[in-house]
């Protein structure tokens, strides 16, 4: 099972943004570090099958990832999402089960049992707009998984959350990353530190490190900062 | 093949070898379940001989476990569910013809004719070379005809 | 026996018909292809409050049309269908306006197909209203009825070109009073357009050749709507 890029490009006018991304990818949690501007979120998105490469392929056992079948497959929580108002966290579930194409009964089943995963059991029936932030940080990656993905694509997930939290969070995601390939991108290096088995480190477009956790150790922070720590005043 | 006729046709292979319906069933579904694990969705046509791996085990376990000592009294109960296999006398005829060959043989030309696997996915499944898979078919088709020619006669 | 009539026999050895475990198992798990059906039920659902609206301002001026007897009711109408083609038209954008947009592009059913659907139910569903209400007036004006669908469905039309070009351009919630001006407008149009009727300055087939060019431009505008612009829609970071 792996998720292959070949030569993945994104190309705005003149600026490349995605430089020719080559890399193949197993199940594990990989972590997706660099800057912004470094083109994080535009492969995520390339891998979430939602923008489409200037040139190059992302597929995975065979399926393009402008296959229905692909995203059948996927996982995504995004950096920001929103919500239709006066959804509560139950129906918010039951519409991206919907949308996933599980059907009504299995959907309610797998939502409620979702949420206690999530400890938003008792939230369930109340609208979005009461959650915390660290709620709806959960809600979402209820929903992110709701298929069964072998494919999750986690944008940021722990940004904003408090440190109990965010542990909590870490454990779920090394938990997910048996099965599945997770790709966890974020700024927090201590997040990446441990549970990523791969660490991918981007810059322009670039991907200018890769290595597994036993490479990097203590190095990492000092290499990260190195590379992004003057990016500041870009 | 869709996943119904998939479905079907490993549990008629785990009826088989279970002789139990509802066992037969339940190691189906396991099966599928293992399966998707650590496959997607669409791979389930194309692994077939990985798919009936699973289910070969599962059923080889079940022999593994310990059971009532009577086998009779085991084929007894386990023909208590409340569901019987289509009886049809024709079909009659070729699985009691089935019964009589030697085991090995008979999973080889039930995978074969019955399932229509392919002589290279038989050879993963039950880990012998596609030129033995050819050579027992061969035994046990002969054995089977002349055990059919038998009932026929009688 | 032939060799060959023990294999066709051997082909229905072991068979078992169906259990009901089998039909849970497969429902459960068997993955169909996407029907259409089945998302154009689901965004419905979601549509709600505004198609109810929508629906209840049509009955009554299906009513209102049915039991009058004066022949303006025609400008009435066509002054008062652009509000309906408000509420409904601007669900078009709610992806976007509540940041649901990214979700739904990563989900099997992808955004663009939800667009397409929700676009459906909106064009389809207006066109039969046109139609059915361009035959019910046609018994009170003496009008034909193609200049019937033209004097109605012109302000519609534009009403549904204009909210379509701000939802696709403008994507924050404030694009509602963008909507509402559009609206407002298109409502007057059919007392200017009695007016300049009554006094000859346009005839009734320049409106419905008006008409067929602002429809090719809201499905123009419709088609680029659903294909999305990733470069506006994404910043890239």
């Amino acid at each position: 099972m792996e998720l292959l890029l070949d030569r993945v490009t994104k190309q705005y006018s003149n600026k490349i943004v995605v430089d020719r991304i080559t890399v193949g990818l197993k199940p594990g949690v990989i972590g997706l570090l660099g800057a912004n501007g470094a083109g994080k979120t535009t492969l995520m998105r390339m891998i979430c099958g939602i923008l489409k490469p200037s040139s190059g392929s992302i597929s995975f056992e065979g399926l393009d990832a402008s296959d229905e079948m692909y995203r059948d497959a996927l996982g995504y929580l995004p950096q920001d999402f929103g919500y239709y108002p006066n959804f509560t966290g139950m129906e918010f579930l039951m519409y991206m089960a919907a949308l996933k194409g599980i059907d009504k009964k299995s959907a309610k089943s797998k939502c409620k049992g979702l949420l206690k995963i999530v400890n938003l059991e008792d939230s369930a029936n109340k609208k979005i707009k009461t959650y915390s932030g660290g709620m709806k940080q959960r809600l979402g990656i209820a929903q992110a998984v709701l298929n069964d993905p072998k494919i999750l694509i986690l944008d940021e997930p722990t940004a904003g959350l408090d440190p109990k939290e965010r542990v909590r969070f870490r454990n779920l995601i090394a938990e997910l990353g048996k099965d599945a390939i997770v790709i966890l991108s974020t700024h927090i290096v201590s997040d990446v530190e441990h549970i990523a088995d791969r660490i991918l480190m981007m810059k322009d477009g670039n991907i200018i490190f890769d290595g597994n956790g036993a490479e990097i150790h203590e190095n990492l922070e000092e290499l990260y900062l190195k590379e992004f720590g003057g990016t500041d005043d870009e | 093949m869709d996943l119904k006729e998939q479905y079907e046709k490993l549990l008629r292979y785990c009826y088989m070898l279970t002789k139990d319906v509802n066992l037969a069933e339940d190691i189906v579904q396991e099966t599928y379940l293992r399966f998707w694990q650590s496959h997607t969705y669409k791979d389930t046509n194309k692994e077939l001989a990985y798919l009936y791996t699973i289910a070969r085990n599962l059923c080889m376990d079940e022999f593994r476990k310990p059971k009532l000592d009577d086998i009779e009294d085991y084929c007894e109960l386990s023909g208590e569910s409340e569901y019987e296999p289509e009886a049809r006398i024709d079909s009659l005829v070729i699985e009691e013809a089935l019964e009589q060959i030697p085991k090995d043989l008979r999973e080889l030309i039930v995978l074969r004719f019955t399932n229509e696997m392919s002589v290279t996915d038989i050879a993963k499944i039950v880990g012998i070379s596609r030129f033995a898979v050819h050579r027992r078919l061969k035994e046990g088709l002969m054995l089977l005809r002349r055990n059919i020619g038998g009932e026929a006669n009688d | 026996m032939t060799e060959k009539d023990m294999k066709e026999l051997l082909k229905d050895a072991y068979r078992i018909s169906p259990t009901k475990r089998e039909k849970v198992f497969l429902k459960k798990h068997e993955k169909r292809s996407m029907h259409i059906w089945d998302v154009l039920v689901l965004e419905f659902k979601y549509m709600g409050v505004r198609s109810a609206l929508s629906c209840a301002l049509l009955i009554f001026l299906f009513c209102v049309i049915l039991f009058s007897k004066k022949s303006e009711i025609m400008w009435y109408f066509s002054g008062i269908l652009p509000i309906s083609g408000l509420l409904l038209t601007t669900g078009l954008g709610r992806s976007e306006r509540y940041g649901m947009h990214e979700l739904e592009a990563a989900s099997r059913f992808s955004l663009r197909f939800i667009k397409a659907v929700r676009m459906f139910l909106l064009g389809g569903s207006t066109l039969v209203i046109l139609i059915a209400f361009s035959f019910l007036l046609q018994e009170k004006t003496n009008l034909g009825f193609l200049t019937i669908l033209g004097l109605v469905g012109l302000p519609y039309m534009l009403n549904a070109l204009g909210i379509l070009m701000i939802t696709r351009r403008w994507h924050e919630k404030e694009n509602i009073f963008g909507c509402l001006a559009i609206t407002g407008v298109t409502c007057m149009l059919p007392a200017l357009m009695e007016k300049a009727i009554s006094i000859h300055v346009i005839e009734p087939f320049v409106i419905v050749i008006i008409l067929a060019a602002i429809t090719a431009l809201t499905v123009r505008e419709s088609l680029l709507f659903i294909k999305g612009r990733e470069d506006v829609l994404w910043n890239f970071c």
